[in-house]
């Protein structure tokens, strides 16, 4: 079975698995359905959210106000709900309540009820108050009503955006928080289920079965793990970037130090890596090249084959290395010449 | 419904690999830390053999076999089948139980089979008639359905054994197979395993069941401290090793066997005695039984596999 087989059934099966549990539909549920909410609500309330500007009068406005109160509403992306309240104090009432955002008093002055005013509502009150001071002004010059009324009633100038505006700009902010939220959860969620698969196969021995039938890397590269181990049965390891290291084997008993090998010779380090107990046969790249260090006595060797062939030694770099730590190969290059940084010399 | 277990190999495993030949550990060595697990073990099993693999607890059974199926990496050694180091590929055709148990524990059982059976390279439609196949033989047919977890401990046993075997494998390595279960379930399991050894599979099992072991094993190694101390077939084991006298007196006293290196006296009647005597000159010790009373038995028996056993690892 080829590497791509055997990943496409093992994640066949974990697809599958998880299909059949019910927290899985549960959580996937209710993500979508927070998924549609964060699209469907902001869109819904960014409708709603245009807002109505409750103005309300006392005595005479002048004339064409009320038309101009209602384009400034709209310049500001609402609307505008005029009425004539009885009195000041009918108005200030009203102000107090919340039943009013702001009050033309006799078409000179604007009221807010200025704690807690809302920014929309003390905007349109700035606009009408600058309009009712240019209708003064105006009045004053002698201009005639219904020419000030015309001057109000003019179309503005346009307004160009060097950069277009999208439509509903808040709704679309929304989204993105609530997305990001989601993504998160949906992140944190599937990871939950993935790591609790994978502690179901290590709870139990499962994971020796399928490791049995399938590797965990195949094929990789080879490397001093995989030499010694393969070693017969691959004629040759052939590591895309590093020296050819093949035939490799331990002959040690585990008790004696390392023969070949020197205090400050250099060596060439690679890591081996282990997970759990499971000594994995999976070696990294290339660690460094670099001089023995420490009691050449920690180093376990692995002796060449033959004359020409690279020694190695692996050092465990934890208390343990039955745990999930690792430990360094060392393969003393052929060319003992070699420098701190030069690659050691490739073999036959 | 018992099927035989030659008739069911049929076709060939489905991994395409034929080759027949001993597995052969060589010189095993592991370590953990200052631990040496396997310290030179080496062994072999032929095919068509049951071989028991035996040894106190801490002996590095399991070490040898997760070594075997690949999922350790050795020291120092080789594990060879059919006179070439084992390769991956070569895996396929092994089945292996661990000794817990090695199942999706929500799976459903008829699924995890062909499951497995497809990680050994068997195609969907035969992984399942395979398990269920397997599952029939096992008497656990009607918990195909069933999640592993509501099953017994038995029950999980005989679904481990059938994930060993649903790929039909040429050597099987089992790891405390008979673990939990019931009287019926090992003379069952047993017998299957008698009938793929019989069908040329190479069968490997770990078992501190050391009756069972001396029952159903041709060959037997023993294992201590990562070596093997003792091995060969059982018969042959047997024979070599010190022959135990039974006898049974009557009429005698107590001083006749006085000098002989007697294991157990047993008073089994009144004025009869029962000797068990180990490593004395049966002659010598028939004619003075007969000489101080009338012998009523007398037994030259040879030592059970635990008495080897203990011979071999005891302390």
């Amino acid at each position: 079975m080829s590497a791509a087989a055997a990943v496409r059934l093992v994640a066949a099966r974990e697809v599958r698995e998880r299909g059949r549990s019910k927290v899985f539909w549960v959580g996937t549920s209710v993500l979508l359905a927070g998924v549609v909410a964060a699209i469907v609500v902001p869109a819904m309330l960014g409708h709603y959210r245009q807002q109505t500007f409750r103005v309300g009068t006392v005595g005479a406005a002048p004339p064409g106000l009320t038309s101009s109160v209602i384009a400034d509403a709209a310049a500001l992306g609402g609307t505008a709900h005029i009425r004539a309240v009885g009195s000041a104090a009918a108005a200030r009432s009203a102000l107090e309540t919340q039943a009013l955002d702001l009050v033309i008093d006799g078409g000179t002055a604007v009221v807010v009820r200025g704690q807690n005013t809302d920014p929309a509502a003390a905007g349109l009150a700035h606009l009408v108050a600058l309009d009712l001071a240019v209708r003064a002004r105006l009045r004053a010059a002698g201009l005639p009503a219904d020419r000030i009324r015309g001057t109000f009633s003019a179309a503005p100038a346009p307004v160009r955006s060097l950069i277009p505006v999208t439509p509903g700009t808040e709704a679309s902010k929304a989204i993105v928080v609530a997305g990001t939220i989601l993504l998160y959860l949906s992140l944190a969620t599937y990871g939950s289920w993935v790591t609790s698969g994978v502690l179901e196969e290590k709870s139990s021995r499962v994971a020796e079965v399928i490791l049995s039938a399938v590797r965990p890397r195949e094929p990789h590269p080879g490397g001093a793990a995989h030499s010694w181990h393969d070693a017969e049965s691959t004629p040759a390891i052939r590591p895309p970037s590093l020296p050819r290291l093949r035939g490799l084997r331990d002959t040690s008993d585990g008790r004696s130090g390392p023969r070949g090998l020197e205090r400050g010779q250099l060596v060439e380090f690679r890591r081996l890596h282990h997970r759990l107990d499971m000594r994995m046969a999976e070696d990294l790249p290339l660690a460094g090249l670099g001089a023995v260090e420490g009691d050449a006595r920690d180093y376990r060797s692995l002796d060449p084959l033959g004359p020409g062939w690279p020694t190695a030694m692996h050092r465990p770099y934890g208390s343990r290395d039955d745990t999930f730590i690792g430990c360094l190969i060392a393969v003393v290059p052929g060319d003992r010449d070699a420098r701190p940084g030069q690659r050691p010399q490739q073999l036959p | 419904m018992s099927v035989s277990v030659a008739a069911e190999r049929t076709g060939g495993p489905p991994h395409g690999r034929h080759r027949a030949g001993p597995l052969e550990l060589a010189g095993l060595r592991r370590r953990y830390g200052r631990t040496a697990a396997l310290d030179g073990l080496s062994f072999t099993v032929e095919p068509g053999r049951i071989f028991g693999f035996l040894g106190p607890n801490g002996a590095g059974k399991t070490t040898a076999m997760r070594i075997v199926m690949g999922i350790e990496l050795p020291d120092a050694g080789a594990v060879r089948w059919g006179g070439r180091p084992l390769s991956h590929a070569d895996r396929l055709a092994f089945g292996y139980l661990p000794e817990q148990r090695g199942l999706y524990p929500k799976m459903r059982v008829r699924d995890q089979l062909a499951y497995l059976a497809r990680l050994h390279g068997v195609t969907a439609g035969q992984a399942a008639a395979a398990g269920d196949r397997w599952l029939r033989r096992l008497g656990i047919g009607a918990q195909a359905y069933a999640r592993v977890e509501a099953l017994s401990h038995g029950n999980q046993q005989r679904v481990q054994l059938a994930a060993a075997l649903v790929h039909d494998p040429q050597v099987l390595v089992l790891d405390e197979p008979f673990s939990g279960l019931d009287p019926l379930g090992i003379e069952d399991m047993a017998g299957v395993l008698r009938e793929l050894a019989h069908a040329g599979a190479a069968v490997v099992f770990s078992s501190h069941q050391l009756d069972l072991v001396e029952d159903i094993c041709e060959q037997v190694a023993i294992v201590d401290r990562g070596k093997v101390v003792l091995a060969g077939a059982v018969h042959t084991l047997k024979q070599r090793g010190s022959p135990t006298l039974v006898l049974e007196v009557e009429g005698a006293g107590a001083d006749w066997y006085a000098g002989l290196p007697t294991a157990a006296v047993e008073h089994v009647a009144a004025g009869r005695v029962r000797v068990t005597v180990c490593d004395a000159d049966p002659q010598v010790v028939l004619d003075r039984a007969r000489a101080a009373g009338q012998v009523r038995r007398f037994a030259l028996e040879e030592p059970s596999l635990s008495e080897l056993f203990l011979q071999a690892v005891g302390p």
